[in-house]
């Protein structure tokens, strides 16, 4: 074999191996570049993520915070939240929308997206009129039963209200209330006696809802068993009490009063706005002789009487009341010079005191995560 | 006479280098070959990665509460839940099952992946040698009875998978044969629409 002949197959070796080291390295780039876009992928979703969970920290302190974060540095990339209020299959949600980003206008550039949506309140699909029950209702005194719509000062909002009673039971009029509301955006000023329109007896519910939380809509919504009692023992202006005089004015958020069977919150001037639950697992805990100057939603078992102690001034309930024993022992409602006025506004404030109590972890509220 | 000993020895070291570059050139060449096998085999398995990923993390999305789980059927190789994975309104029900006969490639270790959604089953011939699930209550602890009883305990999900190249692969020039260079791939999920 002539010199020239080696040289030809050296060179011809060096080439080809030459090309197959190539090969290796660009199959080795390969794989980095492969695993480097999934974690990238991964640290761009831990990045979307984190900035859902920081939001709704945000949230939990401030239920009307929709600023967001515009661009936010963390875990190595970027994050955009947006914060709005939306529909979500028919439900009023606040809408987080968080988008990571590695590698941002790079050639690698790496995004994930994950969206979450809270409950916003609104009106809950059980309040079927300003007062709604379960049992028979017998309406005392002269109580003023406004179920025109109304804003939470109590100004008056044209055709958008409700019934003024709806039960499954039968109503009995056992004073002489003055009763109106709004029957398919018509509107029937309140009067004595007043026009049946305005309410509705003998109506069927299936599965009536029989504990706070499945009134505000249950798990479905947002509330299994037990959230709202969590709530009130969670702090920050609400509370739970089993003994009403330990209860302090006026009351915001979720109070949840927890009475033996039988008994009642009874002889108290109640002033605040939120929720007010008076239930207890029997069924008969009750709301009677209390002057009531509350804004929002009144879920108690059985029983809710204005009170004819002294005091200053027409007790007014603004919102709605639901009661939730079936088949009652009391079932009287109403009584003394008291006003009840509807209002979709004092509900939807009150609701979201309850979608996002103050500094409460929000996580378990998502009614959907989307990542 | 020194002319003939310079060629004798010119030959022997020549033949010597020829015979390291030839040598050197078959390392290479296999270890081309293994690296482009490798190569297929993440990334088939980055691409279940992320499917699985994509999909088990919906798992629950849209499904009504009061059920008792969005996980209909829990099994080491198999699972079935459900979830609204289009976002269109309309729950899902997804089933990924690996085969437990060995699929119909070259490399016979490789099974194939079923993945099911609402009754139309795809198949998922991607070299998957192991798929292996396993699952854990909401205090982290393992469930160990199989098939998973009581779904709603399940919380969170594991889910560790193997991949080689659909043929056959040995690399001869290792101290020992290995055969069909692979990948391994293991995630925990704890989808959050399961509660």
């Amino acid at each position: 074999m002539s010199g020239k002949a080696i040289i030809i197959i050296v060179v011809g070796i060096v080439v080809v191996s030459g090309i197959v080291l190539y090969n290796i390295e660009a199959g080795s780039i390969a794989i980095t570049r492969n695993v480097d876009r999934f974690f990238s992928g991964r640290a761009a979703q831990n990045i979307a993520q984190s900035g859902v969970n920081m939001a709704l920290r945000q949230l939990a302190n401030n239920k009307d915070w929709r600023t967001g974060f515009p661009s936010i540095d963390m875990l190595g990339g970027k994050g955009f939240v947006q914060v709005s209020d939306s529909t979500w299959y028919g439900k009023k949600v606040i809408k987080i929308v968080s988008v990571g980003i590695l590698n941002q206008g790079q050639p690698f550039e790496v995004r994930d997206t994950s969206m979450a949506y809270l409950p916003r309140g609104g009106v809950p699909g059980t309040i079927r009129g300003l007062i709604t029950t379960d049992s028979p209702t017998s309406l005392e005194g002269n109580p003023l039963l406004d179920a025109r719509d109304h804003t939470a000062l109590g100004a008056l909002v044209p055709g958008n209200g409700t019934l003024a009673v709806w039960t499954t039971k039968t109503i009995s009029p056992a004073g002489n209330p003055i009763i109106g509301g709004t029957v398919l955006g018509v509107d029937y000023v309140p009067s004595d006696p007043y026009l049946p329109v305005v309410v509705q007896s003998g109506q069927s519910y299936p599965n009536y809802p029989s504990t706070p939380d499945s009134v505000l809509g249950g798990s479905a919504e947002g509330y299994p068993e037990g959230t709202l009692k969590a709530i009130a023992r969670s702090g920050n202006g609400n509370q739970y009490a089993t003994d009403p005089s330990t209860l302090t004015y006026p009351l915001n958020g979720v109070t949840y009063v927890e009475l033996p069977s039988g008994e009642s919150f009874t002889n108290t001037n109640i002033t605040g706005s939120g929720i007010l639950i008076v239930h207890n697992s029997a069924e008969d805990a009750y709301l009677e002789n209390c002057n009531l100057y509350f804004t929002g939603l009144v879920l108690v078992d059985d029983c809710l009487k204005q009170s004819d102690i002294p005091h200053s001034g027409s007790p007014v309930l603004t919102g709605a009341v639901f009661a939730m024993s079936p088949d009652g022992k009391k079932g009287r409602w109403g009584n003394s010079n008291g006003s009840y006025l509807y209002s979709s506004e004092a509900i939807e404030n009150a609701m979201k005191t309850a979608a996002i109590a103050s500094g409460r972890s929000l996580a378990s509220s998502v009614l959907g995560w989307w990542e | 006479m020194n002319a003939m000993y310079d060629l004798l020895c010119s030959i022997v070291i020549g033949g010597i280098l020829l015979v390291m570059l030839v040598g050197f050139n078959g390392t290479i060449t296999e270890q081309a070959g293994a690296q482009t096998v490798r190569m297929m085999a993440q990334s088939s398995l980055t691409t279940i990665g992320d499917l699985v990923d994509y999909e088990f993390r919906k798992m629950g999305y849209q499904v009504p509460k009061g059920t008792d789980s969005a996980i209909v059927f829990a099994d080491t190789s198999k699972i079935t839940f459900k979830a609204d994975i289009d976002n269109d309104g309309t729950v899902d029900i997804l089933t990924y099952e690996l085969d437990s006969s060995p699929s119909h490639n070259a490399n016979t270790k490789t099974h194939y992946l079923y993945r099911t959604k609402n009754g139309q089953t795809e198949l998922i011939n991607l070299g998957l040698t192991q798929f292996r699930i396993t699952y854990y209550d909401a205090s982290g602890k393992q469930l160990t009875s199989y098939p998973i009883q009581r779904p709603s305990k399940i919380k969170s999900i594991k889910i560790a998978m193997n991949a080689e190249s659909l043929v056959p692969y040995i690399e001869r020039s290792e101290n020992y044969l290995k055969a069909s260079p692979g990948a391994y791939w293991e995630q925990t999920i704890k989808p959050r629409n399961i509660r």
